[in-house]
């Protein structure tokens, strides 16, 4: 794999409390695991189980209650060391998509000149470039999650965090966003930190899948996805494919009923 | 396609609201004419249309509406602009909104007119007391939309904006403000009318000049017909206020105006 720059992350013993006024409640408890450079992490894990916790926590918006988050390389001056893609409703109503893309940069104090220049290949990327100055109303939901992309790509952060970017999407529209960010990603090598609760995309995106527990949620397993690149929708026919799909389902299952008491 | 579908739309609603006022209106000058209506109380529109001329000529009806115009801007500008800026603060900050806001709940429903008394004891019966209470008029407005403006603006927004490492300046200018400009719109307009209503009522009670002091002075010496002039005209200038500001917010805030109209 063609490594560029040394990014890369690693989580020791992270947990995260939240207080509430029932007492406390263990979010998180002693997550410990490793993303080398432009490595494609997923992580799976029964619902509540503290997933978009650990995100946020990774992306600096909240502290961990103890452990340690390292970035293999210091934030050099102003670029976001993340960059966080949400479900849905993470863009900025009141910008057009060229305001949205370029945010990170707009607050990295770049020009208007130098936005333009660097968000221009990343709006074409992902072929909205006839929707420069559309509003995010104006476009689909799955427009919208391109925009979502191309803005996070645009920021050239270390680390890409994905929260179920594709989880409001219908079927077809998911594969076709599934294939065009893997082909994006590929072109720009970075880590990725992708949470899904559909264990087909975890297998056809990731390099590597953990597989989280119930609340308070840790990693059970890490499962290494050994499918060459670049792959195609082909691969969900294979029969690993569709054994390790049995075996992240079987733990997932156990886990929430487990929760279910 | 959708804009001339309103176009059209609005086109047919005007003409249809033409007719009808061409239509009230010859039944009137009929009437009267005929004389089952006392010309004294509703005097003909012909008459009324020659009063206007008149007045607009000897600069009488010129003049009052400069004055009521002037006060309604002074207005919105000492109350809307303070308004504005305890609206911002006070949808920023949970503390301060806690703080403030029992004080804005009580004086909020208070009929501003009758404060006028009370203010003409402290500040004299001068121009000042009138400012004071159409100020007073347009500040709640402002304040209390602007306020619920900054509070609807989702924690995503704030979340992507810290992501992407916004300073305090731009997440006020790239999210506070432009999330909450819609509303703000909303209340600018409200003010505006506020401010229009109170001004015509204190000149009703206490002033020289002014569309309202018009209004009176014509119903003490019984010129119905200057009655009726004064009244159409602080109607127009009701109907443009709203017109302009629908204008200005689609002009200012085109990711909601569209689906305002």
């Amino acid at each position: 794999m063609n490594l560029t720059g040394h990014s890369g992350l690693t989580c020791q013993g992270v947990s995260k409390t939240y207080q509430t006024k029932n007492g406390p409640i263990s979010a998180l408890k002693d997550v410990s695991f490793h993303v080398k450079e432009g490595e494609f992490v997923c992580i799976v894990g029964p619902s509540g189980c503290g997933k978009t916790t650990l995100l946020k926590l990774i992306a600096g918006l909240l502290e961990p209650s103890s452990g340690h988050i390292l970035f293999n390389q210091d934030s050099q001056d102003g670029i976001s060391r993340s960059a966080l893609v949400f479900q849905e409703h993470g863009l900025f109503p009141w910008m057009t998509v060229l305001g949205n893309v370029a945010f990170g940069l707009e607050m990295r104090g770049k020009g208007r000149k130098e936005r333009w220049d660097l968000s221009r290949p990343f709006i074409e990327k992902v072929g909205l470039s006839g929707f420069v100055n559309n509003y995010p109303h104006e476009l689909s939901v799955g427009m919208r999650q391109r925009v979502g992309i191309a803005r996070a790509f645009v920021a050239d952060p270390q680390i890409l965090l994905m929260d179920e970017p594709f989880g409001s999407l219908d079927a077809q529209t998911k594969l076709i966003l599934q294939e065009e960010l893997l082909k994006i990603w590929r072109e720009n090598q970075k880590c990725v930190v992708y949470i899904t609760h559909d264990i087909e995309e975890a297998l056809f995106l990731g390099d590597r899948v953990l597989v989280m527990t119930a609340r308070p949620g840790h990693i059970r397993e890490e499962i290494p996805i050994p499918f060459s690149r670049p792959r195609d929708l082909s691969i969900k026919e294979r029969i690993d494919f569709v054994k390790m799909k049995g075996h992240i389902w079987k733990i997932l299952e156990e886990e929430v009923r487990n929760s279910c008491g | 396609m959708k804009e001339n579908h309103r176009l059209f739309g609005f086109m047919r609603e005007g003409w249809l609201t033409l007719l009808i006022i061409f239509f009230v209106t010859i039944t009137w000058e009929l009437v009267v004419y005929i004389g089952w209506l006392s010309s004294l109380f509703f005097p003909p529109p012909s008459v009324i249309v020659v009063t206007f001329i008149k007045l607009i000529i000897n600069n009488k009806l010129v003049d009052n509406t400069g004055v009521t115009l002037w006060r309604v801007f002074l207005g919105l500008v000492l109350g809307g602009i303070p308004g504005l800026i305890l609206g911002l603060t006070m949808g920023w900050s949970r503390r301060l909104y806690l703080l403030i806001n029992p004080f804005i709940a009580a004086g909020h429903p208070i009929p501003k007119i009758a404060i006028l008394p009370l203010i003409m004891i402290i500040f004299g019966i001068g121009e000042s007391s009138k400012i004071i209470v159409i100020a007073m008029a347009a500040f709640f407005p402002l304040l209390i939309n602007t306020a619920a403006g900054v509070q609807q603006i989702s924690p995503i927004h704030f979340e992507v904006a810290k992501n992407y490492g916004a300073k305090l300046t731009k997440i006020f200018t790239r999210v506070i403000f432009p999330g909450s400009l819609p509303l703000m719109l909303t209340g600018l307009r409200l003010s505006l009318n506020f401010a229009l209503l109170v001004a015509i009522a204190v000149e009703l009670v206490s002033a020289q000049k002014g569309l309202g002091a018009m209004n009176w002075l014509a119903w003490q010496t019984l010129r119905t017909e200057e009655l009726y002039v004064s009244l159409i005209v602080t109607a127009l200038l009701g109907i443009f206020f709203n017109f302009f500001l629908q204008r200005l917010a689609v002009y200012l805030a085109p990711w909601k105006a569209e689906q305002r109209i």
